[in-house]
């Protein structure tokens, strides 16, 4: 690969993203995984309790369009159909073995993110060197305190100084994110993506810490998606000895005789058995203890040297390894264990009864209900302890599941699903912004266009708006999974606006042509038509009326109204529901 | 009511400026330069979130306690000197600002900015969700109430305040510390809060919208909040701000924050309550002294309450804004050159009628007997007691019970 501005085909205008990414400024919230319940609990009786009920129209909704909400990114268009005809258990049994079915499509549009399928050192020399010599074009590196892309030569713990964002290009973060969203939108592995999209926040990493970077996409591909429906032991295993995760929660600088606690709590209290695990903090520093010296490697020469190759890749250092007795959570480590340690602590967290509960808990807040329902819980915990922790096995348990099926109305849409699940509604395609690049639309079978009116609504803004750009939460404990957190002013008015967008082409990266009114097509027509099309079940009466009396005063030219009423459903309480 | 910016001549003229610019121990009684205020008519609260932890013992720099140099070598903050303007600035001889904290010197100076050490909260949790969790909630220790202190204040004081605006949250999620049966505005930027489309056809869509988001569900709710706020921001959304006095805001999210706040209440939205988030303070490595990671964050924050208050300053007698932090951190600096998560630690309290120019509560030392568990400042404050009094005599509702249950022994301070 040479040294230069990778040139490669992008449909996603890189300035736009990189606005986005630049403009994403890290904020904390509070982990707003609890649910709203029917009422709060005050001293005060409340004038008007706001309850959350589960809409009435959802009583009639078909299980395909359930599952197509749930298991996938929503339906396309002939979906919901497809899904009748196959019957819901073998749609799940089918998405449940991603392997089986094939992904052409989405394998063509990635291949213009290289970064993809690169190992470390392809990815440290095509991101993140060039760009260093760039820099500074005298070679020398002043872009960090300890001189490197890993700090001193001579001091590996050491990182380096504090990454100046404007330093950095972002070309590895723009194509994992883009290459995120064209996945979730365009892959058949529908329930694959979900998952990936679970783990993914379950071992949070922020993208942009140091070399998190260039790092991340190795986690991704190698931690995240190899073990995404397998062995939760491997899953953490490799998370565990990610270069990646390492720096993002500061293991690297744990060593022995001043033990660096942060990767060992969140280990055990988002990871693993959860905050009430039943740890306590003599166990944190054990914890951290166990892993000092799990690191990774530095070049022993400067970086823009010929002896980076094994840079950025896991390394144990025995050397500064608390080789003495600990005990962890009951379970005796005898001294000099070395990398078993750590290991052994791992082992242990994977199977314990309560990792079992709690990420049973979170799959199923995830998938069935905001409030999880305990008796499903149980019942998954149950299946990951019987099966040595087999997240398969797990899921089965979970969409097999009579709570499962009746649970229309008990998840909202957090801001990624409802971009999706708009695209995949509307049958969008890939827009063509550099219109030289041909093989991308020709990918999808789609005929190239030309562009006549500038779109103005890149889909970057949009989801930094809504406060969704994957991989850019700051904090380890990834996006919250609760309609409380992105119920809000600030999302609603957002969603609308792009409902507005899309369709009337205005969305930079999407095309989403819809089909024109028929000649002499009435306002009740175009609104059964249509609410069939993107709700899949029937309109409450009410507001099938309003939709109405809406198409009937529009005046917009061509296919202005049908666009309208399309945003307008796109944007209606009715489509917020997963 | 006094106009403060008259305060600093009047001071000037008695000689009582430049007396205070001297080094006053900690023991010597702090004269009261403003009366007791008691609460305005339209009390305004923002409350301001330091996310991940803020290194108190760095901000509000003990450069009197000699433990605090033998903790950190590296990282601690200078003892005062007038060459040196990467030393601590002194405040009262024992305690000093972060020199990088310099814009709220003056601030401080007018009496306007008190501070308080060694508070925080009695839970001894490390997480950084679960003690922001705590303190937003105001209840430390429980995780089963929903609201957050500042939501059950706005539900249990009697108001005709009907305004969508009454409680903000600055960012795209809202803060735990504002939820509540009151709705609450998340809100990001004014000049994007408003429908975008065929020019045309837009007021009956918007219309449209309304009627299809007028069930009674709470995502009915919210739609209606949105469309309401769209409403009455419409009326303002077309004017350039400009700051008033001069201000000047940095750029950045939380100056920006501040700035759209800012507006709202010059334009009368009927703000009450706000809350602001500033991130970054996990600085486990690489923390910088007087600069680096953390001074960067510190002067951001300086320049954006020293903007806001300048801009501000003809309303203030109205406003008070209270800075927290969900633990401090320890005493001893790590290899890394940075901080573990800690306890104690400092909240800002800054606005009219309050007794500045003071560092309140009861400093512990960080003595190795006196250090609290693995390392870290002591509380001897509760921050409920901070947030108590502020909701007590600034914002006038008495009813401390409801915002902070389980809780009767308040301890005021005198900060107000």
């Amino acid at each position: 690969m040479s040294e230069q501005t990778i040139t490669r085909r992008s449909f996603l205008k890189t300035s736009a993203w990189a606005s986005a990414l630049f403009a994403a400024t890290p904020f904390w919230a509070t982990d707003l995984d609890q649910p709203m319940p029917a009422e709060y609990l005050s001293p005060v009786p409340l004038k008007t309790p706001i309850e959350w009920t589960t809409p009435a129209d959802f009583a009639a909704t078909d299980p395909a369009v359930l599952a197509l909400n749930r298991i996938a990114f929503g339906p396309r268009p002939g979906d919901v159909e497809r899904v009748q005809a196959m019957g819901i258990e073998a749609y799940i049994e089918q998405q449940l073995a991603p392997e089986s079915l094939d992904d052409i499509h989405v394998d063509e549009m990635l291949r213009v993110f290289p970064s993809l399928t690169m190992d470390i050192p392809a990815l440290i020399q095509n991101y993140a060197v060039p760009f260093m010599k760039s820099a500074n074009g005298k070679g020398k590196n002043r872009m960090t305190a300890g001189g490197g892309l890993f700090g001193s030569p001579d001091d590996p713990t050491q990182m380096g100084g504090m990454p100046m964002m404007a330093d950095y290009r972002l070309q590895g973060v723009l194509e994992l994110v883009q290459a995120t969203l064209l996945r979730q939108v365009y892959s058949e592995r529908q329930l694959f993506e979900l998952m990936v999209d679970f783990w993914t926040n379950h071992f949070n990493i922020y993208i942009l810490k140091n070399q998190c970077r260039v790092l991340k996409t190795w986690d991704d591909r190698e931690v995240i998606r190899k073990h995404a429906l397998g062995k939760f032991r491997d899953l953490l295993m490799a998370s565990a000895k990610s270069p990646a995760m390492l720096i993002f929660l500061d293991n690297v600088n744990n060593v022995k005789g001043v033990p660096q606690e942060n990767y060992a709590r969140e280990l055990m209290e988002l990871h693993t058995v959860g905050v009430d695990g039943g740890y306590t903090q003599s166990d944190v520093q054990n914890v951290a203890r166990a892993f000092t010296g799990w690191s990774v490697e530095a070049p022993r020469r400067s970086v823009l040297g010929p002896d980076y190759a094994e840079a950025g890749s896991f390394l144990f250092r025995p050397r500064q390894h608390d080789n003495d007795a600990k005990t962890v959570l009951g379970m005796n480590l005898p001294a000099g264990l070395g990398i078993r340690d750590g290991e052994q602590v791992l082992e242990m967290l994977a199977k314990h009864p309560k990792t079992a509960q709690h990420i049973s808990s979170k799959l199923v807040q995830r998938f069935v209900d905001d409030v999880p329902p305990p008796a499903l819980v149980a019942r998954a915990a149950d299946t990951f302890l019987k099966t040595d922790g087999d997240i398969r096995a797990v899921m089965s348990t979970i969409l097999h599941s009579d709570e499962f099926k009746t649970s229309f109305g008990k998840k909202v849409k957090r801001p990624l699903e409802f971009i999706a699940s708009s695209l995949r509604a509307l049958d969008a395609s890939p827009t063509d912004v550099d219109l030289k690049k041909v093989a991308l639309k020709g990918a999808l079978g789609s005929k190239l266009q030309t562009r006549k009116r500038q779109p103005d609504e890149p889909i970057a803004r949009t989801l930094r708006a809504l406060g969704q750009v994957p991989f850019l939460w700051p904090a380890p404990n990834g996006y919250p999974d609760a309609a409380a957190a992105w119920v809000n002013t600030n999302n609603l008015l957002t969603r609308w606006n792009f409902s507005l967008a899309l369709t009337s082409g205005r969305v930079l990266e999407f095309d989403a042509e819809l089909a024109p009114a028929a000649q002499g097509a009435t306002p009740d027509a175009l609104v059964n038509e249509w609410s069939e099309k993107i709700l899949h079940r029937a309109l409450p009466d009410a507001d099938r009326a309003k939709l109405i009396e809406y198409v009937r005063g529009d005046n917009s030219p061509d296919n202005g109204r049908v666009a309208n009423l399309v945003a307008l459903l796109l944007a209606s309480p009715h489509f917020q529901y997963r | 009511m006094f106009d403060i910016s008259k305060r600093r001549e009047l001071l000037k003229k008695s000689g009582v400026l430049a007396l205070g610019m001297m080094a006053f121990p900690a023991w010597m009684p702090r004269v009261a330069f403003r009366a007791n205020q008691t609460a305005t008519k339209n009390p305004i609260l923002v409350v301001i979130f330091m996310r991940g932890g803020a290194d108190g013992l760095n901000i509000i720099v003990p450069h009197g306690d000699h433990d605090y140099y033998a903790h950190r070598s590296a990282l601690a903050i200078k003892q005062p000197n007038a060459q040196n303007e990467d030393s601590a600035i002194d405040l009262d001889g024992y305690f000093g600002l972060h020199p990088q904290l310099r814009p709220l010197k003056e601030l401080w100076d007018q009496r306007a900015l008190a501070a308080v050490h060694a508070v925080g909260s009695p839970d001894p949790t490390h997480s950084h969700f679960d003690a922001m969790d705590y303190m937003e909630r105001g209840t430390p220790g429980e995780k089963s109430m929903q609201t957050g202190w500042i939501g059950r204040h706005l539900q249990v004081k009697a108001s005709e305040n009907k305004s969508p605006f009454r409680a903000v949250g600055l960012g795209t999620i809202v803060q735990q510390s504002l939820r509540g049966p009151i709705p609450t505005i998340a809100l990001q930027s004014i000049a994007d809060f408003h429908l975008r489309g065929d020019k045309n056809e837009l007021a009956r869509i918007q219309q449209t919208i309304s009627s299809l988001y007028d069930g009674s569900d709470w995502i009915d709710i919210e739609g209606q909040e949105t469309l309401a706020a769209m409403d009455t921001l419409a009326k303002i959304a077309n004017q350039r701000y400009t700051p008033s006095h001069g201000a000047k805001y940095p750029t950045g999210y939380f100056g920006q924050s501040l700035a759209t706040l800012a507006q709202l209440i010059q334009a009368d939205m009927g703000v009450e309550v706000a809350a602001v988030d500033i991130g970054g303070w996990d600085t486990h490595r690489a923390q910088g002294a007087d600069d680096g990671t953390m001074g960067s964050l510190l002067k951001e924050f300086a320049e954006g309450l020293q903007a806001f208050y300048t801009d501000m300053q003809d309303r203030m007698q109205d406003i008070t804004i209270v800075s927290m932090s969900e633990f401090g951190r320890r005493a001893q600096e790590n290899s890394s050159g940075g901080t573990d998560h800690g306890h104690g630690n400092v909240m800002f309290v800054l606005g009219g009628g309050i007794n500045g120019g003071k560092v309140y509560g009861e400093w512990p030392t960080l003595a190795s007997d006196k250090l609290y568990g693995p390392g870290d400042l002591a509380v001897t404050t509760d921050f409920r007691d901070v947030l108590g009094e502020i909701t007590q005599k600034r914002l006038g509702n008495p009813n401390l019970a409801a915002v902070f249950p389980n809780y009767t022994q308040f301890n005021f301070r005198g900060i107000v």
